[in-house]
């Protein structure tokens, strides 16, 4: 079997790919030369000329390495902005928007599990009405990001952006609270820290998932159980 | 033979209608389309891999490496949920384009 590397080499050398690329692309497209002499083989082609037949495809195109890239690079922003960015912000934005919302007119998130005490402080905030909108959110999020075409990874955390930047900001403030209030002991620390992890991350994630978990069946799935 | 053009913008048709039946490698999309168009539409590897990689960016397809029958590593191509979207209007358009040259032939017969 012909050694089809240096050829395609030759061709994405100068296009400006990463390295990975390159390499999966000229994996790719050996492997697709391979099939074109095998073909040509079976045709009744003999060694050489059943190359050069391969290698006319691959030659064809001069600025082959050039149209590959700008292909592959093509609309990958607006892509990424479709399927994850802005579904994301939707959730988002609408968790923080309905939470300020039902905090202005008054409601009150309900606490469970309040052990405080001089040393510890240990209260779990459970906003019901918020995390009755929440699954709403997170259906809304996944379902724009799977119409535009976007893989379950990024449906979920798509979905799930609320409390990933919930907990990116709780663990960006702890260090600032114990600046503030100086370093307690860990006794305080701890309880304080799962009970907030818990308020906003655990629950409202929970929430969110029960309304991204439909949309993380592929679309041809869910067509096929209508 | 069809002329280039009207080729151009119907090889997205002819992509999207061959991987709405089935998942394929590169080679397979060319040798199906080539088959299924009684060798009117014919894609060579430079003409048709920078579409592949258009329509994959564009998020109509998704591709994955897979293992053939014959268990050999290709990558495979499939249409998501955007590329579905996509196809029923290029095939209604395309319909329609046709349509309207018959007509015009006709009208020239006529």
């Amino acid at each position: 079997m012909p050694d089809w590397n240096s050829e395609v080499s030759r061709e994405l050398k100068n296009a400006g790919f990463s390295p990975a690329e390159c390499a999966e692309i000229s994996r790719e497209l050996c492997n697709h030369l391979e099939d074109l002499y095998e073909s040509a083989r079976r045709d009744g082609l003999d060694d050489s000329a059943a190359r050069a037949r391969a290698l006319a495809e691959l030659h064809e195109d001069p600025r082959l390495g050039l149209h590959l890239r700008r292909a592959r690079k093509e609309n990958t922003m607006n892509h990424r902005t479709k399927g994850f960015w802005l579904p994301g912000l939707l959730s988002l934005v609408g968790s923080v928007v309905f939470f300020a919302i039902f905090d202005a007119a008054g409601l009150h998130p309900y606490r469970v599990g309040d052990f405080s005490s001089s040393v510890t402080h240990f209260r779990v905030n459970i906003f019901l009405p918020w995390l009755c909108v929440l699954p709403l959110l997170g259906a809304a999020s996944a379902y724009f990001s799977r119409r535009a075409g976007s893989g379950r990874t990024l449906r979920l955390v798509a979905g799930l952006l609320p409390v990933l930047g919930f907990l990116t900001g709780f663990v960006a403030a702890i260090p600032f609270v114990f600046a503030v209030n100086g370093m307690p002991g860990i006794n305080a620390i701890l309880p304080a820290i799962a009970a907030g992890v818990l308020s906003l991350v655990v629950i409202p994630g929970v929430a969110l998932l029960l309304g991204v978990l439909p949309f993380l069946r592929s679309a041809d799935a869910s067509r096929r159980a209508v | 033979m069809i002329s280039a053009n009207i080729k151009r913008g119907s090889a997205e048709l002819a992509i999207l209608s061959v991987l709405a039946q089935r998942p394929l490698h590169g080679y397979e999309i060319a040798r199906r389309i080539e088959r299924e168009t009684r060798g009117a539409l014919r894609f060579t590897l430079a003409s048709l891999y920078p579409l592949l990689y258009r329509m994959e960016s564009r998020g109509w397809l998704r591709a994955a490496w897979g293992e053939t029958p014959a268990g050999r590593e290709r990558r495979y191509y499939r249409l998501t949920a955007a590329g579905r979207k996509k196809l029923a209007p290029l095939r209604k358009e395309w319909r329609e384009l046709f349509r309207a040259l018959g007509r015009l032939a006709e009208a020239r017969h006529a």
